[in-house]
């Protein structure tokens, strides 16, 4: 008890953590409450996600071909800002790996950091050990391609050059460099879909990928291959999306109002 | 236990770098510190598991003779050669003249290309007809032309490039953040609370 409150004396909270602490911790209760709701009574109803109808239909085409799906998951490194985009992508590895194993269907990962490429191998070793076929398992699916954002962008182009896979889902972190894997797809006529929250990067992949995973998208793309419990986040960002535009319009129509008055 | 205990570093961790994050207290902030410190050393390691990786892939495509294994051979004297002057030269000016005049120089060179891939790109869409496409080509047209240091009718681009970059892109990009930001807050809670495990 003693250190506990010796802890809290010398503890200091400035206004603005004060707040930020304040909406983490509602955003944190209400996430929690919804995907509870989610768990317990079914998935949320959401809008379906062209790109996850594009994995669906990919993976069904490489079922029947035996060709090779891609992920390239980016030059994103867990355990900085990239981490959210290098985990939806890595999210995505899993989902093929669990099926994969089954349908003997080749998934190649090719990744540009090493704490990326820790985690492609665990999703992948996971999906196969959790379907029964540990011996589908092969650590060289996952590529460590270079480390260096244009290097592992050749890298990438090059390899799609030399064995085109059926397709290839660019989720990950990645910035403008991924249009040149990209143009490589289209040139060879691979189905793909892809996606960044970065802005800057994001033109990269519109009109060149048949469906692009625009900003926030890149983060649903668990609920929309079907991830029940992903489905109580999504609810949770709506119910916080609609705060923020009703305190946008408030604000805007307070301002207004002051002015002519 | 080989499952909880992963999950369990993650939640503690996480919610150490969280609470440093908001609040000021010098116990929090020096955990904060070393496990930071932590995970760059555990990024370090990875890299040898990288390294490994590269050197497993590429040996086996050439074993196999498979299509394109003469890169293979290129990317393999090319890494060990990075990882002698890593280990020999360290701190050195052979050190330094590596990066400078080979490393460099290449990924600048691989950047240039992609100047080629966007005009594909913009052709691409072009010739497909597909609305954003040919918006964002018309519209990333007008922004480069407006923003050349010439004289006559370009230069009333510049005004159209000014509104277009202030009025709908900023707000295109404001709409994206907001949504980036709470998409990036639920994962963090999605991996903090054990509810996903994307690794696995």
């Amino acid at each position: 008890m003693g250190l506990v409150a010796q802890l809290l004396q010398s503890t200091y909270v400035s206004t603005e953590g004060a707040w930020g602490l304040a909406v983490l911790g509602l955003f944190a209760l209400l996430f929690i409450t919804l995907t509870m709701r989610a768990m317990a009574s079914g998935p949320f109803a959401t809008r379906p996600l062209a790109a996850a109808e594009r994995i669906r239909s990919a993976f069904a085409r490489a079922t029947e071909t035996g060709e090779e799906v891609q992920v390239a998951l980016g030059s994103g490194r867990l355990g900085t800002a990239a981490t959210p985009d290098t985990l939806a992508g890595l999210y995505l590895v899993s989902y093929l790996a669990r099926r994969a194993a089954l349908a003997e269907v080749p998934v190649r990962v090719r990744v540009g950091e090493a704490t990326a490429l820790a985690g492609a191998l665990a999703a992948l070793q996971h999906g196969a050990v959790a379907t029964g076929y540990p011996e589908a398992f092969d650590p060289g699916q996952a590529e460590f391609i270079a480390p260096l954002p244009f290097a592992y962008a050749l890298g990438v182009a090059e390899a799609m050059r030399r064995s085109p896979p059926v397709a290839n889902a660019m989720v990950g972190c990645s910035g403008a460099e991924a249009l040149l894997p990209i143009m490589v797809g289209v040139e060879e006529g691979v189905q793909q879909v892809g996606g960044t929250s970065d802005p800057a990067a994001l033109p990269f992949y519109l009109g060149t990928v048949e469906a692009p995973l625009l900003g926030e998208e890149v983060y649903a793309l668990g609920a929309a291959l079907g991830e029940g419990e992903h489905t109580g986040s999504l609810a949770t960002q709506d119910v916080f999306r609609a705060l923020i535009a009703c305190g946008i319009l408030a604000s805007v129509i307070l301002t207004l109002l002051r002015r002519f008055a | 236990m080989r499952r909880v205990l992963p999950g369990l570093v993650a939640l503690v961790a996480g919610a150490i770098i969280l609470l440093d994050f908001f609040l000021e207290n010098p116990l929090l902030d020096a955990l904060g510190a070393s496990l930071l410190e932590g995970a760059v050393i555990l990024g370090a390691c990875a890299l040898l598991l990288g390294l490994i990786n590269l050197l497993l892939v590429h040996e086996r495509r050439i074993r196999r003779r498979e299509r394109g294994w003469a890169m293979s051979v290129a990317i393999l004297l090319a890494s060990v050669a990075s990882l002698v002057v890593g280990l020999v030269a360290w701190q050195t000016p052979t050190f330094d003249w590596f990066y400078r005049y080979l490393l460099f120089p290449l990924e600048a060179s691989a950047g240039a290309l992609l100047a080629f891939a966007i005009a594909e790109a913009a052709l691409h869409a072009w010739r497909f007809g597909r609305l954003e496409g040919l918006l964002l080509a018309g519209a990333g047209l007008v922004v480069l032309l407006g923003s050349l240091p010439v004289g006559g009718w370009l230069e009333r681009l510049g005004s159209v490039r000014d509104w277009l970059v202030a009025v709908p892109v900023l707000a295109a990009v404001r709409g994206l953040l907001l949504g980036v930001a709470l998409g990036v807050v639920a994962t963090g809670l999605r991996v903090l609370l054990w509810i996903d495990r994307p690794y696995e």
